[in-house]
């Protein structure tokens, strides 16, 4: 009995270990994920249709059956490489926000406590979501989680959202009365 | 060469471009083909007579780089299946030897250069990788029509004792 619990608790440390290792990181992946195609990340229009493309399962239906095993697994290797870039990227895009949250919330005075817990729920909520994110990316790869994605890219945006609450306060705040 | 306002240069130009010439392209792979092929591999920059001539030739670069990453987006974007059949006519409809096209263009990846310059490096990495895709799977299917008709004709023609 105990060792199947010391077992078990080894497998925990193993699989955690190895989620935490699957944070990727940006010279790993020889793609550009500097600031500047952060920056270019923010404003994408066509961003609904990269998602599509990468984590959506038409492209592996349609290519499956039809090239060499060889390809197929080319083909899941990039795709694999692709969405740990994204996921970079919508990461330091979180990040962003966050740290000027952050430093306008120092600023003012008359803190919301409300507004400050949806925050920081929200930001924990999307940092669960990267990392099971990663996890199944590490485990399965990135053909069909686009649900799982589209959920993390919406807490991202509520986020954000919520932040400019604080700044548009802020803003008006500062702004000198008439 | 006209003497408009450079803005509505520009939309003229754009205009121009797209019916005189792109639109009498068969699909949007051949127009990326015909795009890329206008910039010059050295300076990186984009030159079109025609274009140049009637307009000036910052005009001309700036239509070219424009309608490139255009037709580059939406191609890029596109299913691979939809892009797998742009292949398969661009292959078929311009080129003499689609064996030789898809052997160069599968071996020396020279489609690395329909890429434009400054665009999304994560839409360049999924074009790319649709496009490898899309040729394999388009040079697969050549080969099993080729072997298809050589069946079809071959059990058609006389034996040799006949």
């Amino acid at each position: 009995m105990l060792i199947l619990i010391a077992l078990g608790i080894l497998l925990i440390a193993v699989l955690a270990r190895m989620l935490w290792q699957s944070e990727p990181k940006a010279k790993d992946l020889q793609l550009d994920c500097s600031r500047e195609a952060t920056a270019r990340f923010h404003c994408l229009q066509e961003h609904d249709r990269i998602v599509e493309r990468i984590f959506g399962d038409e492209d592996w239906n349609f290519l499956r059956h039809r090239v060499p095993s060889e390809i197929r697994r080319s083909f899941l290797k990039q795709r694999r490489e692709m969405a740990f870039c994204w996921l970079t990227l919508i990461r330091v895009k979180a990040k962003g926000v966050m740290h000027h949250h952050l430093a306008y919330a120092r600023s003012f005075q008359s803190l919301e406590p409300v507004l400050e817990c949806k925050v920081a729920i929200n930001y924990l909520a999307f940092q669960l979501s990267c990392a099971l994110l990663a996890g199944l990316l590490w485990l399965r790869g990135p053909v069909a989680l686009r649900g799982t994605v589209v959920r993390a890219h919406e807490l991202c945006e509520r986020l954000r959202a919520l932040t400019e609450v604080r700044w548009a306060q802020t803003t008006l705040a500062a702004r000198p009365r008439s | 060469m006209t003497s408009l306002p450079s803005s509505e240069a520009f939309d003229a130009a754009l205009q121009d471009l797209r019916t005189r010439t792109l639109g009498r392209l068969q699909g949007d792979f051949a127009r990326l083909v015909y795009l890329a092929s206008t910039r010059n591999y050295n300076t990186g920059r984009y030159e079109h007579d025609g274009l140049t001539f009637r307009y000036s030739m910052p005009v001309a670069e700036r239509v070219l780089v424009t309608a490139h990453r255009e037709v580059f987006l939406r191609l890029a974007l596109r299913s691979l299946e939809a892009l797998t059949d742009e292949v398969q006519q661009y292959v078929l409809f311009e080129s003499d030897s689609p064996e030789e096209l898809l052997k160069v263009w599968t071996d020396l990846e020279a489609y690395r250069i329909l890429v434009p310059s400054e665009d999304d490096p994560l839409i360049v990495k999924i074009f790319r990788a649709n496009l490898s895709a899309a040729l394999a799977i388009v040079a697969r299917s050549w080969k099993g029509d080729r072997r298809d008709l050589a069946q079809q004709f071959g059990s058609r023609l006389p034996s040799p004792g006949q």
